[in-house]
């Protein structure tokens, strides 16, 4: 336990260091150089107004963790069965593809505005965004992980008569779950970045607001240390995000895939 | 080249031959039959076809000429089991779940029989791995556990495409002891791919050497050594002198 304990400091060590330098680094040339706080503000303000606005920044954090993770666990889900739909019937993946290649290619800032006129604003619409943002690497992993498998396997299957339902249920989709998991992982990054972008367009009304609302909002007014600690929220929030499905994923990979290695 | 004078034929294959769709003529003219309860290897120059045949056998590739029979026993068993060149496990799996896999598939599943995949668990050294994931094995034990999922359906003809490749020398020695012992038990007739030389004189009463591509039989050597073979006996000079022989033939062909 002591070793765990001190390895895990050993490697923590090293980011908090930088950080601490850069902090500093930081803190001494907005000092040396005087520069404006509304242009850059120290890392002092900026802690400063992040303790003065802690349960505004909490409640918008909240909220668009909802946002976000609503819009990645509806392209997990749906991502999934489109994945499936491909790998199954061909004429579907042939026909489909090209147009699911449109939801990696259009810029979301173009099509926000578009949803926010068809489902107003508030929640449903930045969980859209969030959802459109999120949906593509799903389907191509999905698809995937459902279309590459061990021939050697495949011929198994097949030696023993297995039905295509057998084939399907015991080899098909577990075979599959390391790709989704690699989708779900950079699904989860752009499922936060989304809902900012959904919050930039959409606010969710009366006195609630998400990260992304608070980063326009806080802009406009030149606040910029209050700003500068949304945006430290809102990297937290993805990172959070992202460490909590690659945890999960990888406790996966490691129980019934270990000799698969998905960094 | 018939071993008909032993008893009924297990395998037939007259005038073999396979041409891929691309134009690559695999196998050219194969005849051969395999005596019931034969253990036949099959060496080769890499690329000459023997896993390809051996997947032919397994009715995984269609041939395009000639005729390839498994013949129907009265032994009781039937079919036809594989194991591959890796151990081809579903890593999702247990052990025992992963020896008992082929009575799940097809379209009537036999009966789940648990105390038969434990027996056969049992019987390659793996008894106490049975809760255990593959990923956990070394590669050894990872291709007994293949070697036990491939007994489960009482196979009447094992095809085995050069299984033990990848293992190290005394691996690779322990597991021929074993599945010679295996074969000695069972008597399934057995069909089995392999470069190494002397492991094929140890598993066999017959040696088939093919020539390079288009594969066919070049050389058929019967091996006349005492059952059960032992560790000791790849010390005996007669040993010795199948080795040497079969493996000048193959480097004729090579």
């Amino acid at each position: 336990m002591g070793t765990r304990v001190s390895g895990a400091l050993r490697s923590a060590l090293p980011p908090v260091a930088i950080f601490v330098v850069f902090a500093l680094a930081w803190h001494v040339a907005t000092v040396a150089l005087a520069i404006p706080a509304f242009i850059l503000p120290s890392p002092l303000e900026v802690a400063n107004a992040a303790a003065a606005n802690a349960g505004r920044l909490a409640s918008a954090t909240a909220l668009t963790a909802v946002a976000a993770i609503s819009g990645f666990g509806a392209s997990l889900v749906i991502g999934c069965l489109i994945g499936f739909a491909f790998s199954q019937w061909t004429i579907v993946r042939t026909g489909c593809y090209p147009y699911a290649i449109f939801l990696q290619t259009v810029p979301i800032v173009a099509i926000a505005p578009l949803i926010i006129i068809w489902f107003g604003t508030g929640l449903q619409s930045v969980i859209l965004v969030s959802f459109i943002v999120s949906l593509f690497p799903m389907i191509t992993n999905a698809t995937a992980g459902l279309t590459t498998l061990d021939r050697d396997l495949v011929a198994l299957f097949r030696l023993y008569g297995a039905t295509r339902g057998q084939t399907l249920v015991k080899l098909r989709l577990p075979a599959a779950v390391p790709f989704v998991i690699a989708g779900a992982k950079t699904s989860s990054g752009m499922s936060v970045i989304g809902a900012i972008v959904g919050e930039f367009f959409a606010g969710y009304g009366a006195e609630r607001y998400g990260l992304g609302y608070l980063i326009t909002l806080t802009s406009g007014q030149l606040k910029t240390a209050y700003l500068f600690s949304a945006v430290l929220c809102s990297t937290a929030l993805g990172l959070v995000t992202f460490g909590a499905v690659s945890a999960a994923g990888n406790a996966v990979l490691k129980r019934w895939f270990s000799h698969q290695t998905h960094a | 080249m018939g071993d008909e004078s032993t008893g009924s034929a297990a395998l037939v294959a007259s005038g073999v031959g396979l041409t891929y769709p691309g134009g690559i003529e695999a196998l050219r003219d194969i005849g051969l039959a395999v005596a019931e309860g034969s253990f036949v290897s099959i060496v080769g120059p890499s690329g000459c076809g023997k896993s390809t045949f051996l997947k032919a056998v397994a009715g995984l590739i269609p041939i395009t000429t000639g005729t390839l029979t498994v013949e129907r026993g009265d032994s009781g068993r039937s079919g036809v089991a594989f194991v591959f060149q890796s151990p081809t496990l579903l890593t999702w799996r247990t052990v025992l779940g992963n020896v008992f896999l082929p009575t799940e598939l097809g379209r009537a599943p036999q009966s789940r029989d648990l105390a038969k995949a434990g027996d056969l668990l049992s019987l390659v050294g793996l008894q106490e791995f049975a809760d255990r994931f593959p990923t956990e094995l070394s590669g050894g034990m990872q291709m007994r556990v293949s070697l036990a999922r491939a007994l489960i359906t009482d196979p009447r003809v094992m095809l085995l495409d050069e299984p033990f490749g990848a293992l190290d020398d005394l691996t690779r020695q322990r597991l021929n002891e074993d599945l010679h012992r295996i074969w000695q038990r069972d008597r399934w007739t057995g069909l089995f791919v392999t470069h190494n030389v002397s492991e094929a004189v140890y598993l066999s009463n017959r040696v088939l050497v093919m020539s390079r591509r288009p594969g066919t039989i070049a050389a058929d050597v019967r091996v006349d050594l005492p059952l059960p073979r032992t560790p000791e006996t790849r010390d005996e000079p007669a040993f010795g002198g199948y080795v040497r022989e079969i493996g000048a033939r193959l480097r004729a062909e090579a």
